[in-house]
């Protein structure tokens, strides 16, 4: 259905407006025009990115921080929040249900492992639910002023990141305290963190576009991210007892967020080096971040309309 | 702007490469309609039953512009100014036809792209990395738009403690800080006070002198004949005039005259026919 009502053109006693007769395309006529509204090529799109990198990382993120402010302890509750997550789970599956005992749950001690799980997902978690909030919270921005849109989720990435310095000490100094013992995997946490990044950066990307065309996704977000919790082993490990099943076994080993977490696992808790889930992981990264970029930059023109 | 490197194929095209270039533009706004959805439509109804409704706010409009010029935009409200001004930045998607220009413009629209949150200070730095100053620049730049601005005693205060026209004296600040070529000024200036419009006024004149150009749409009819050298006149998205700013804004206001009066008539008329028939007790 379109406005159509006509409406009678003014009398206004002057030439009217003539279209533009020109001999040629205007960028061939003079070529230092630039089109308005087209897609920049990759490169440019890129430096201009880094143009504004001090832009990038700070701007998109004040809106966001403005959220924790207020409160007396401020950023901390970004650290607190899975803290007293790890602190409930431990209660209810480790003390009271008492799960380590259970068949199938070969878990040395429980609380590392629910410790690193959770905070490494945290990790992911935390990510994706700022970044898909990028666009729609920088509107103003976004219908004001032009500039590469990737910029938002990029920063949502890199702002999570910076936290999650703060958490990895936190994390070695809590399975210190449960009686792991250090070792030299200790050091792949800056693969670990590297790879990580990626992935959530894509999927930074990804669901700030998603979000940004129907905005009910905010409302099924929290869900879809508290199922993949689940399914990504940090509860209870993905073993041929629990999970019988070989088919389902599979798809959750597959899933990133597993990967993640177990490649995490492996190397603070168990001292190991999984060459098959590091591919899985990497893998994922990967893609994740080459879709998202591609998927988020498909509707660059259209994140400023009103 | 230096002078094209491209052959010179018409007599009658300018040798000097234009700063805008607007061919054919179409603009079309999609929005939904509320629609009042009854409990049983969710499960029953289709989901594409949301009517949307494309409004068309910029239709076929055409126009080129040189480095050096002030272009003002004058029109009724709803007209498709404002929708123009950010087709040209590049904020809106376009629906047909083409819109080149030099360089990227800058916008300086009503609502703050700036944060509320947090001190002017930093909003200055936002801002103007925003708009691709590196900070260095930013830095030596300081004082001056703070300055500009007359807002030195509150430079650290949240923004939100700072009134509309103090904000959009700031935003204007540091646009015009950056230098751009090209400026879109959305009826940003309309805030402020005597003194301020006429340093932005000065200020203006001053980015023309440098071959810049800088688009104005606003209200203030005064305000485009005193700095503006061109005015284009949109009615219902359409392109009807384009000229002297005297000519256009004349046309302008005549019309505004015409329609005023053609309102007038057409309520007495309403009132005369239902003053006739009040006497049958019905209104």
């Amino acid at each position: 259905m379109s406005s159509s009502i006509h409406h009678p053109r003014p009398e206004t006693g002057l030439p009217p407006p003539q279209p533009l007769d020109l001999p040629g395309p205007p960028e061939a006529l003079w070529p230092e025009l630039q089109r308005v509204g087209s897609k920049l090529p990759l490169r440019e799109y890129l430096r201009e990115i880094w143009r504004r990198r001090e832009f990038a990382v700070t701007v998109p993120m004040s809106e966001l921080r403005a959220n924790n402010q207020d409160t007396a302890l401020g950023q901390l509750w970004h650290l607190l929040n899975p803290l007293m997550l790890v602190g409930v789970y431990y209660l209810v599956f480790g003390v009271i249900l008492q799960v380590e005992t259970r068949r199938g749950m070969d878990v040395d001690d429980y609380l590392p492992f629910l410790i690193v799980g959770v905070l490494t997902f945290n990790f992911t978690r935390s990510s994706v639910r700022t970044g898909a909030k990028m666009i729609v919270k920088n509107r103003k921005l976004v219908q004001s002023i032009n500039f590469p849109r990737a910029i938002l989720p990029a920063s949502a990435m890199v702002s999570e990141t910076v936290a999650h310095f703060f958490a990895i000490p936190v994390i070695f100094v809590l399975i210190l305290l449960t009686g792991v013992r250090p070792s030299a995997t200790w050091l792949l946490v800056v693969p670990i963190v590297i790879v990580q990044a990626f992935l959530n950066l894509g999927l930074c990307m990804a669901m700030a576009r998603i979000s940004f065309h129907f905005r009910d996704v905010e409302n099924v977000m929290p869900f879809l991210l508290r199922v993949w919790f689940y399914i990504s082993g940090v509860l209870f490990p993905i073993n041929p007892v629990l999970i019988p099943q070989p088919f389902l076994r599979n798809l959750l080993e597959f899933n990133p967020g597993f990967a993640v977490v177990q490649i995490s696992r492996d190397a603070f808790l168990d001292g190991t080096f999984d060459p098959r889930m590091w591919a899985i992981a990497s893998g994922w990264a990967v893609f994740a971040v080459i879709v998202g970029f591609w998927f988020f930059r498909r509707a660059e023109s259209e994140y400023g309309r009103v | 702007m230096g002078v094209s490197e491209a052959p010179v194929i018409d007599a009658a095209v300018s040798a000097a490469a234009p700063s805008i270039v607007v061919d054919h533009l179409d603009v079309t706004y999609r929005l939904y309609a509320d629609s009042q959805r009854r409990l049983r439509t969710l499960f029953i109804g289709q989901s594409s039953s949301r009517e949307y409704r494309a409004v068309e706010a910029v239709r076929d409009v055409s126009f080129m512009s040189y480095p050096g010029e002030a272009v003002g935009i004058i029109g009724h409200n709803g007209s498709g100014k404002s929708t123009l001004l950010r087709a040209i930045a590049g904020l809106l998607p376009i629906e047909n036809g083409r819109v080149y220009a030099s360089s990227t413009p800058v916008l300086l629209g009503v609502s703050a792209a700036l944060n509320k949150n947090i001190s002017a200070r930093r909003n200055i730095y936002l801002g103007a990395t925003a708009l691709g100053m590196p900070r260095d620049e930013v830095d030596e730049q300081f004082e001056e738009i703070v300055e500009f601005a007359g807002v030195e005693e509150f430079i650290d205060l949240p923004l939100r403690a700072f009134s509309s026209g103090m904000r959009s004296r700031l935003q204007f600040s540091i646009a015009a800080a950056v230098t751009p070529d090209i400026l879109l000024i959305d009826e940003a200036l309309s805030t402020g006070d005597a003194e301020f419009k006429e340093r932005s006024d000065t200020r203006i004149r001053e980015l023309i002198a440098e071959a810049g150009t800088v688009y104005i749409v606003s209200h203030s009819l005064k305000n485009i004949t005193d700095v503006c050298d061109r005015a284009l006149w949109l009615d219902h998205g359409v392109l009807v005039a384009d000229g002297d700013p005297e000519q256009v804004v004349e046309a302008y206001e005549e019309h505004v005259k015409r329609l005023k009066a053609e309102r007038k008539i057409r309520r007495r008329r309403a009132r005369a026919e239902a003053g006739l028939t009040e006497d049958d007790g019905e209104a």
